[in-house]
């Protein structure tokens, strides 16, 4: 019998294609997939395992002032490719008038906006719709507005940064990579200026465009290619059924 | 003012099923409200055999029953693993019909629709009740206990008052072992925990401990 509690933690697909996963199987097990490889772990064994795989990371970046305690670690996952490239991580302060957020614009385009333009600012002002809508990894039942609204009950309560974590930036640019939700919590709450983690990684590496939506429409890769073509193809598929219809109803 | 279905064409429903041998049982019945106070916008829920599903959809053909989209059918959300029957629903005379043919829960990560141990699918029809009233056949006790409680926690993801009653009336004419083997091909080491919390009458706290269970 498989459990219907099978909560995804984490997952990732390797250059080679396979995926490596782990999930939670409530009141089972913690399963580690790899490939077609199993492994039925306790929760303690999987701390265990985390602890160490923090020790692993750390050693292998050798920048001093890189710790990794500052950092989520779903945010971690998700730039754990660059991370050998780290250069310099720092803290200091910023206006966050200063910040910017990526986004979409009315015309469902990416853009890099100030802050204030942040659909989460606008949620906690009342303009709740886009963010409600926004796809988004929240805890377990936890809806879009819930956790923005526990978000910014919890900032009422304890000061920034919480459990060590501060919003990061990357290189020079002051585009939010992670803590759009606390940024924006702090600005709703009158908060001028705040301590943010700059990392720097060698070669200006994971640099966003300022013009992302020049980007956005010229980068024409294969599946973007391919759903415009099955668009059209679904297009003059509709217009041949029409036209046959029309003919069937001409003769 | 309510509108209710017509009492005599859903007495006449279940008199096709069990004159055209389907072997079913209804799933839920809050409140009393079948036959005769059932509100159009409601379904009556019940449960068919798998073995017995080209029969059933040849009779409620024949007997001009029209076979609609499920409402929950949002395309991409209706997904069924585990060779799970997808559910039909049926619609005749302002009587809405859910069928499904195995006890089922929403998995919690993608909200796929998932079969219950197959332990509990041979137990319906092993341990289904014959009744005297219109529907003739219910579930067990016991699997009336494991559908409510499961529907909750997967589905719903709390315990409604129209559920917590349920449970309540059949939670004392329960073999609380039975019960318990039952729980844990579903719950694994939380079933202790849930069924405390079920005798206890703390529903509200139990879709909470369950995702926050970590004794294992």
């Amino acid at each position: 019998m498989s459990n219907p509690a099978v909560i995804y933690l984490s997952e990732f697909w390797t250059s080679k294609g396979e995926c490596f996963r782990v999930e939670d199987n409530i009141g089972e097990s913690i399963h580690l997939h790899y490939a077609n490889l199993r492994f039925d772990i306790t929760i303690e064994e999987l701390f265990s395992l985390s602890n160490l795989m923090k020790d692993v990371v750390e050693q292998l970046i050798e920048v001093d002032s890189f710790n990794i305690d500052n950092f989520d670690p779903v945010f971690l996952k998700n730039v754990g490719g660059d991370l050998l490239d780290i250069k310099k991580v720092e803290l200091h302060n910023i206006k966050l008038e200063e910040l910017k957020v990526q986004r979409k614009n009315t015309l469902k385009l990416p853009v890099i906006s100030s802050l204030r333009h942040s659909m989460m600012l606008r949620a906690l002002n009342g303009d709740k719709e886009e963010y409600i809508n926004y796809e988004q990894e929240n805890p377990i039942f936890v809806s879009n507005k819930e956790r923005l609204e526990s978000i910014n009950e919890y900032m009422s309560n304890v000061e920034y940064p919480f459990n060590n974590e501060y919003i990061v930036l990357f290189n020079e640019q002051n585009i939010i990579r992670d803590g759009q939700h606390r940024a924006s919590v702090l600005m709703n709450n009158g908060v001028e200026e705040v301590k943010v983690l700059r990392v720097t990684f060698k070669d200006d590496k994971v640099n966003v465009s300022s013009t992302p939506y020049i980007d956005y429409l010229f980068r024409w890769d294969i599946p973007r290619i391919k759903n415009v073509l099955r668009y059209f193809w679904r297009l003059y598929n509709k217009f041949k059924t029409r036209l046959n219809k029309k003919i069937k109803r001409t003769f | 003012m309510e509108k209710f279905v017509d009492g005599q064409k859903v007495a006449e429903l279940f008199n096709l099923l069990i004159d055209g041998g389907v072997k079913f049982a209804l799933l839920r019945n809050f409140n009393n409200e079948i036959p005769d106070k059932l509100s159009v916008d409601k379904d009556i829920d019940i449960i068919v055999n798998p073995d017995d599903l080209k029969l059933l959809r040849t009779i409620l053909k024949k007997n001009k029953w029209k076979e609609v989209r499920h409402p929950w059918d949002f395309g991409n959300n209706f997904v069924f693993l585990y060779s799970m029957n997808s559910f039909l629903f049926y619609r005749k005379d302002g009587i809405s019909l859910d069928i499904c043919f195995q006890l089922c829960c929403r998995s919690l990560n993608r909200g796929e629709w998932f079969p219950l141990d197959e332990a509990i699918q041979v137990s319906v029809w092993e341990n289904r009740k014959e009744v005297s009233d219109v529907w003739r056949y219910e579930l067990s006790n016991e699997d009336y206990l494991i559908h409510l409680i499961t529907r909750s926690i997967f589905d719903k993801k709390k315990f409604t008052e129209n559920y917590i009653q349920a449970i309540e009336s059949v939670l004392h004419f329960t073999d609380k072992m039975k019960v318990k083997a039952k729980l844990e091909v579903v719950f694994f080491k939380f079933t202790d925990t849930l069924i405390d919390c079920i005798y206890s009458k703390e529903y509200n706290s139990i879709v909470n401990r369950y995702i926050t269970f970590s004794d294992y």
